[in-house]
């Protein structure tokens, strides 16, 4: 897994302690949000622009638990409680298909789906952390990060609309950089999501 | 213990954005309009940390042709291409790598 390698070296070289960072690989279980705090931290954001941007990241998954939602009313309690952490996008795209077993067994598969992406990952994360030091500086390792985001960019542009809002996202957070504490970026996302709020709904179609 | 609150906060903040609904709002619907902008969230901040990570805090200024800014461009186009994630990261460190080497 090269993405929790890379959070791992990301990690070895933010202002974070590297045990705090791989603890946060269990506990937060989420590349995306994680990476998106360390690089900012990294970079010199302050501590609250790095926060509200790692949280934002996260909306995809307020989607993922509307659409599992339904899926878990008849699951007892102590899993409705304990699943949403392993809601990863990789869960999510393997419990979503499996909807229609039985009770028990989607239990059983989303646990077993979660354990096998998650073992992986810490891993990962961990071997990126212990040998992030000793990489050698003029590899710029560093870039991976936002070749990694430019990657999943590209994965989520499905329509008119989220093409619009990158762009607009692109542009002010750019033109906005100057702002102290990264917090043009925050600026910059909200102009992203408001300019796609333009572009007619009907071409704004989940991808089938 | 450095970093321990912001990684503390990101982790039970990400944790309750995905239980959201399965444990809270369970039989709440929502507005077309407002799932059309979640939606759109994911890919504004994306495009917004890669505009912060490749222009520092130079403004419009650092927008300047690089080989980063090249690179990260191949790795989006075989990100869109062929939706595999470390191809794309193969194409972005290789093409970095060959145009820092040349620039």
């Amino acid at each position: 897994m090269p993405f929790g390698f890379i959070l791992g070296v990301a990690i070895a070289n933010a202002p974070i302690d590297g045990i705090i960072g791989w603890i946060g690989s269990w506990f937060i279980l989420g590349g995306a949000a994680q990476l998106t705090m360390t690089s900012l931290l990294t970079d010199g954001a302050g501590a609250t622009a790095a926060v509200i941007a790692a949280l934002v990241v996260n909306a995809r998954h307020v989607m993922y638990s509307m659409a599992m939602a339904s899926r878990f009313q008849d699951q007892p309690r102590w899993f409705r409680w304990i699943a949403p952490h392993q809601l990863i996008d990789q869960v999510f795209a393997l419990s979503d298909i499996r909807r229609d077993v039985s009770s028990t067994s989607f239990r059983h598969y989303y646990i077993g789906s979660a354990i096998t992406m998650a073992l992986p990952w810490v891993v990962s994360v961990a071997l990126g952390i212990i040998l992030g030091a000793r990489i050698p500086v003029e590899w710029n390792l560093e870039f991976a990060v936002p070749v990694l985001f430019t990657g999943l960019l590209m994965l989520g542009m499905k329509n008119a609309g989220a093409a619009l809002a990158a762009v607009v996202a692109f542009a002010v957070t750019a033109g906005l950089s100057t702002l102290p504490s990264r917090t043009g970026l925050l600026i910059g996302a909200a102009a992203g999501v408001v300019a796609a709020m333009l572009v007619p709904a009907a071409d704004q179609e989940p991808a089938p | 213990m450095r970093g321990f609150w912001p990684t503390l906060i990101v982790g039970i903040g990400t944790y309750f954005s995905r239980a959201s609904f399965i444990l809270l709002l369970a039989n709440r619907t929502v507005s077309p309009r407002f799932q059309r902008a979640m939606r759109n969230v994911g890919p504004s901040v994306l495009a917004a940390l890669v505009a912060t990570l490749l222009v520092g805090e130079s403004g419009f200024g650092g927008l300047e042709p690089s080989p980063e800014m090249f690179a990260l461009a191949a790795a989006g186009a075989v990100a869109w291409k062929t939706h595999n994630m470390a191809w794309s990261l193969a194409a972005g460190m290789v093409s970095m790598w060959l145009l820092g080497a040349v620039w």
